[in-house]
């Protein structure tokens, strides 16, 4: 079933909140039908001078479609906007809990760069659904029926000339603009695309273009860019217009047919001539139902793509399956990698074969540039992720027995973004430890050397710290994240990238501390810069997800080309 | 955060912050966006006119029928008139939406031209411009305006239009209509003003509170992997949850505000159609009015509101790009700030000999002007530097120093708030900048690069170089790899590039047009070991025979400087003058 069947089969969930916003919806145009209907009747019937009183019910109907019309409308839209909310707020919360669920190994096979973009946009995408995409055409729907009924009633024959327009309204003028503007649109699409970076690039490298002196150049490309785009956007014109103009004709055909065949009626007298007015309202007045359709199919394809790029993410399956019978965690806390290799799904290998002995206590540095497989290490490591072939274990017992509750319990992990929670200080380090005291709080802000700069903040521990740590310094964020991983107390801790992006003091000072505060305890190191590394009792290079060379440092510097030359660039002035 | 949505931004709105239905000034850049309101004008006429006359015809046709019997036959010439009067109707509307898109994409396009040219004259003119934010309502923030002319504008002319051509023939027919329609159409604006009002002042009030909640999901989606760590996760599942339902109840306490106006508008336009239905049917009773023009004016009555309940539901959509718009004349008019007004006279580049000094720096300091009532930011503090023709200095310090401020000054991107920079003898101010910069060579942190070949990249740094000019400025900088995929085409920023390419191209790209001036900032950062390696190699052959500074961390780079100067909180803390080699 399709991402948007889905979407739309969750819409019985609310079954009460939808049958209410279409039947607003559906009450809305009819009060529009009715007002311009019953008003037709009111002066015909008045044509034949009858007593006032004739009239009463007449007048007090066009009164009451005059109002009914405008409070149907309100409450459809507040309706159909309440529902859309609420499907909002399910909507977010499954992907919450199968992004949850996926871990950040499982979330990283998406292969899309950007998941957390990805997913604010379709969900946003998806929020007006329900308002734009689905709601138009049940509405439209129904009201075809309403009209359908109504002709039948008062003159069979219009039935006839009226469905046979709207119906043509309704369903081939949205196909063929859509068909047409599809065309139109995916090279108008690339065109833009060009012309939208082109124009970012120029104002935001303005300084490089205009140091370089090549204004000119680039503003040639870019207007010719936008020339395309123009010309491209007037083609389009065309068509946009067209499902207007076509309706209208539509409405005339519909207008001029009734008006024929009501002709033919009150001569032959199976028509009363009062109502020939009311089947001609009854011709144009419907139209309005169908009018947002070009737009909701042309909206169609969009929420397609978004729905069924969600429940994508929503059917992941995660990257680490539970174990049937749980063991729990030996005392030995030896972690062993044993010849450990994970290829994705596509078949592209992205680690090992893997061989790593970490003892407790132990030290171990793993360096390696972007994508050398480092990262993908320390996803199986923490059990992110399963490997393909070989084992993970721990005092010899595999990694896949133990529930993932016992093992976040053994090991920790900070990555390179160190990434903190809107709220205070405080806050932050006790997502180590919930049930951790102020003085323990204190106690491991001390021991990664934040107890001064604490101090000198007025706000102290209850200090924000803004939206994902922005309002405290790199350095800091990283400590912060390092005190957090203390108090959480792991056996084992891995530290990936700690130091990347802090200038060359700041990093040996972050570095310093940070291997000072993990004394005693079992550490992976990962870092692309060999600060630190002399203080590793192990050290494994990593290139494209391989081995190719381990020992301690001075070893390394002997044996290995690259490790030497990473320590030749280090050196600061 | 787009910058195109009036309705979002958190300061408190004002009366004068309010965006004005029509804005002259987008009519005055673009003689398109002229000729769109007068032929949107007259084909409104038309349209009006058709309105009418289709009203007139078709009460007539259900006139004939209902009262005088007509056979279909004898109606055969009226429904043509019927006929042509709806595909009179179709044909105009089609031609003023082709109309309406047309000038649409000619003013976006005028826009954005002017608005990237006003972002490099003042960038040159040493002016701090173009900020994200500008970029982003250029690029997709202005494309609201289609909204605007394809939609709100002709709906405003149409609902002045319709409503005006409508009374006067009603006057022939029945004047108290007329009086219904004079006093209810006023009414639309006027509500749709007060109401609009109100509904901003909510909408807005409520904003902030309303992110705060919808980035819930966002700081969980980030904060993944330490939620994940910490077993944390499942409180947060409950916090998306519970704030998502809160944002649903705050939402809908703005949305029935919000509402409000739509609410208003469809309501005055229904209840008149209405009062004027049960006023012509009492009279036709009487027999004060014939059927036929009353029938004619109850089809009128509809089609004289409904341009007006359109523009009225198009307001927000049409607002958001002009508000856009807004934004970016912000930039069009900002004045240089007199930085060209400063420059009496302008001095050619004079030539330095080599070992005198080139570069001069008494008692600069540089600060940004303060923003939103935070106080200005020293960024340098009374700093002497003097760097002398074909002399190699390194900079070091901590980030945030100045280091890159500095390079920035000498460059003449801002000027420096106190004290002078001299070229030799001769102030930097009063010389020609773009002159002065064809003299340098700058790498910046910014891989600049754009969507093009590697070798178009290149060429940026001289446009009339050969091939194997390109080629041989890649071999000199260590990027010789690069030269069997010189015609390979790159995306924006250098994507398909890694980092360590991209730094090369850029370095190519400086080197290409022989400075006589190198400033390289940080040139070896943030990319693979493989590439600071082979940077390094060149290094010596990179700044041979030229002034250079370098801002650099790494000793192989220093260490072939002929003096390193220490900046660290704007100044200048410790000078090596020594030859350190």
């Amino acid at each position: 079933m399709s991402g948007f069947w889905r979407l739309v089969d969750s819409l019985r969930s609310y079954p009460g909140r939808f049958s209410a916003s279409i039947a607003a919806g559906v009450a809305s145009v009819v009060s529009s039908m009715g007002l311009l209907t019953v008003s037709a009747y009111l002066i015909s019937r008045a044509a034949l001078h009858p007593p006032l009183l004739d009239l009463a019910v007449a007048i007090v109907g066009v009164r009451f479609f005059g109002i009914s019309r405008a409070v149907f409308r309100y409450l459809e839209r507040l309706s159909s906007h309440d529902l859309s909310l609420r499907l909002l707020a399910d909507l977010r919360t499954r992907v919450a809990k199968a992004i949850y669920r996926l871990g950040p190994a499982g979330v990283a096979s998406f292969r899309a760069g950007d998941l957390v973009g990805r997913v604010l946009g379709d969900v946003d995408e998806i929020q007006h659904v329900f308002v734009r995409v689905v709601a138009p055409p049940v509405i439209a729907a129904v009201i075809l029926v309403v009209t359908a009924i109504l002709a039948v009633v008062w003159l069979p024959a219009s039935a006839l000339t009226i469905l046979g327009p709207l119906l043509v309204a309704a369903l081939v003028v949205p196909w063929f603009t859509r068909r047409a503007g599809d065309a139109a649109g995916r090279t108008i699409a690339a065109d833009r695309g060009r012309m939208i970076g082109q124009t970012v690039e120029i104002i935001e490298g303005a300084p490089v273009i205009v140091a370089l002196g090549a204004e000119d150049e680039l503003l040639a490309i870019a207007d010719e860019a936008a020339q395309r785009v123009a010309d491209a956007e007037r083609r389009a014109a065309w068509m946009h217009g067209f499902g207007d103009a076509a309706i209208l004709a539509l409405i005339g055909v519909a207008l001029i047919g009734t008006l024929w065949v009501s002709a033919g009626a009150v001569r032959s007298g199976t028509l009363d001539g009062v109502m020939v007015a009311v089947l001609a309202m009854l011709a144009i007045t419907p139209f309005e139902s169908v009018v947002t359709l070009p737009s909701a199919f042309e909206r169609l394809g969009r929420s397609l793509g978004a729905a069924d790029r969600l429940f994508e993410v929503i059917d992941g399956e995660s990257p680490t399956v539970p174990p049937q019978h749980p063991v729990p965690i030996p005392a030995d806390r030896t972690l062993t990698v044993d010849r450990a290799t994970v290829t994705t799904a596509n078949g592209d290998h992205i680690l090992g074969p893997v061989d790593l002995v970490v003892p407790p206590g132990a030290r171990i540095g793993v360096v390696g540039e972007t994508g050398a497989g480092t990262t993908t290490l320390a996803h199986v490591l923490c059990r992110f992720l399963d490997p393909t072939g070989g084992t993970v274990t721990v005092g010899g017992v595999d990694v896949r027995d133990v529930t993932s509750e016992a093992m976040r319990t053994l090991v920790g992990y900070e990555d390179d973004r160190s990434f903190l929670f809107r709220g205070t200080i405080v806050g932050n380090v006790r997502i180590g430890d919930q049930d951790a005291s102020d003085e323990e709080v204190r106690s491991v802000l001390d021991r990664v050397q934040l107890g001064a700069w604490i101090d000198s903040l007025p706000d102290g521990l209850q200090t924000d710290v803004g939206e994902g740590g922005e309002a405290v310094s790199g350095g800091q964020r990283r400590r912060i994240a390092l005190a957090r991983a203390l108090l959480a107390d792991f056996p084992v801790l891995i530290l990936d990238e700690p130091i990347s992006g802090l200038d060359p003091a700041n990093a040996e000072a972050v570095m310093d501390d940070l291997l000072d505060a993990t004394s005693g305890r079992s550490l992976v190191l990962i870092s692309h810069r060999p600060i630190g590394l002399d203080r590793m009792d192990e050290i494994i290079v990593m290139e494209s997800g391989h081995i190719v060379a381990r020992g301690s440092h001075d070893e390394l510097l002997e044996t290995s080309h690259r490790y030497r030359n990473m320590w030749r660039l280090v050196g600061t002035a | 955060m787009r910058t195109s949505r009036p309705a979002l931004t958190e300061s408190a709105p004002t009366e004068t912050d309010r965006t004005k239905p029509i804005d002259r000034r987008l009519f005055g850049l673009a003689e398109g966006a002229h000729r769109f309101l007068w032929v949107t004008i007259a084909f409104g006429i038309a349209s009006a006119i058709a309105v009418i006359a289709g009203a007139i015809v078709l009460a007539r046709i259900i006139n004939d029928i209902f009262l005088d019997d007509a056979a279909p036959g004898e109606l055969v010439g009226a429904l043509v008139v019927l006929a042509v009067v709806y595909v009179a109707r179709g044909v105009f509307e089609w031609a003023r939406s082709v109309a309406a898109h047309r000038s649409a994409a000619t003013v976006k396009r005028s826009l954005r031209e002017r608005v990237m040219r006003s972002v490099l004259s003042q960038t040159a003119g040493g002016r701090p411009s173009g900020s994200g934010d500008l970029a982003l309502t250029a690029s997709t923030g202005i494309d609201a305006l289609d909204a605007y002319f394809s939609h709100y504008l002709p709906q405003l002319v149409l609902g002045a239009l319709v409503p005006l051509l409508a009374i006067v023939w009603i006057a022939t027919v029945d004047p108290l209509t007329v009086v219904v329609i004079v006093v209810t159409i006023p009414l639309i604006p006027v509500f749709m003003w007060l109401i609009g009002a109100q509904a901003d002042r909510a909408t807005r009030s409520r904003w902030l509170t309303m992110r705060r909640l919808g980035n819930g999901l966002v700081e969980t989606l980030r904060g993944l992997l330490t939620l994940e760590v910490y077993r944390a996760g499942k409180g947060r599942l409950d916090r998306v949850r519970r704030l998502s339902n809160e944002y649903r109840k705050q939402t809908m306490g703005t949305l029935r505000v919000a509402f409000l106006s739509a609410f208003v508008l469809e309501l005055v336009a229904t209840i008149s159609v209405a009062v004027i239905a049960v006023a012509i049917g009492l009279r036709v009773v009487q027999g004060t009015l014939y059927f036929e023009p009353a029938m004619a004016i109850l089809i009128l009555a509809p089609e004289v509101y409904a341009p007006m309940r359109k523009a009225g539901s198009e307001f927000h959509a049409a607002m958001d790009g002009m508000e856009a718009a807004r934004s970016m004349f912000e930039v069009l008019e900002s004045d240089p700030d007199g930085i060209d007004a400063a420059l009496l006279e302008i001095v050619p580049v004079p030539s330095v000999a080599v070992g005198a000094p080139l570069i001069e720096f008494s008692g600069v300091s540089y600060g940004y002007p303060p923003l939103n009532g935070s106080p200005e930011v020293t960024v340098l503090d009374d700093v002497d530097l003097r760097v002398g023709r074909g002399e190699h200095i390194a900079v070091i310090g901590p980030s945030g120093a100045g280091k890159s401020t500095l390079i920035r000054l000498i460059l003449r991107f801002g000027r420096p708030t106190e004290g002078v920079i001299r070229i030799g003898e001769v102030p930097l101010d009063s010389l020609d900048p773009s002159a002065w910069r064809s003299e340098i060579g700058w790498v910046g942190q910014d891989p600049f690069l754009v969507a093009g070949t590697i070798v178009d990249n290149v060429r940026l740094g001289r446009a009339d170089a050969s091939t194997d000019d390109v080629a041989a400025a890649l071999t000199l900088v260590g990027g010789g790899d690069l030269i069997p995929r010189l015609g390979e085409v790159i995306g924006e920023r250098g994507v398909g590039l890694s980092h360590g390419q991209r730094r090369m191209v850029t370095l190519a790209r400086a080197i290409l047009p022989d400075p006589s001036i190198l400033l390289l900032d940080e040139p070896t950062a943030g990319i693979d070991t493989d590439t600071q390696l082979r940077i390094a190699e060149s290094f010596g052959r990179i700044v041979a025979g030229r002034t250079v500074i370098t801002v650099a961390h790494q000793r192989v780079l220093v260490d072939l400087a002929d003096r390193v100067i220490v900046v660290d909180g704007g100044r200048i803390v410790s000078r090596q003058d020594e030859d350190r080699r």
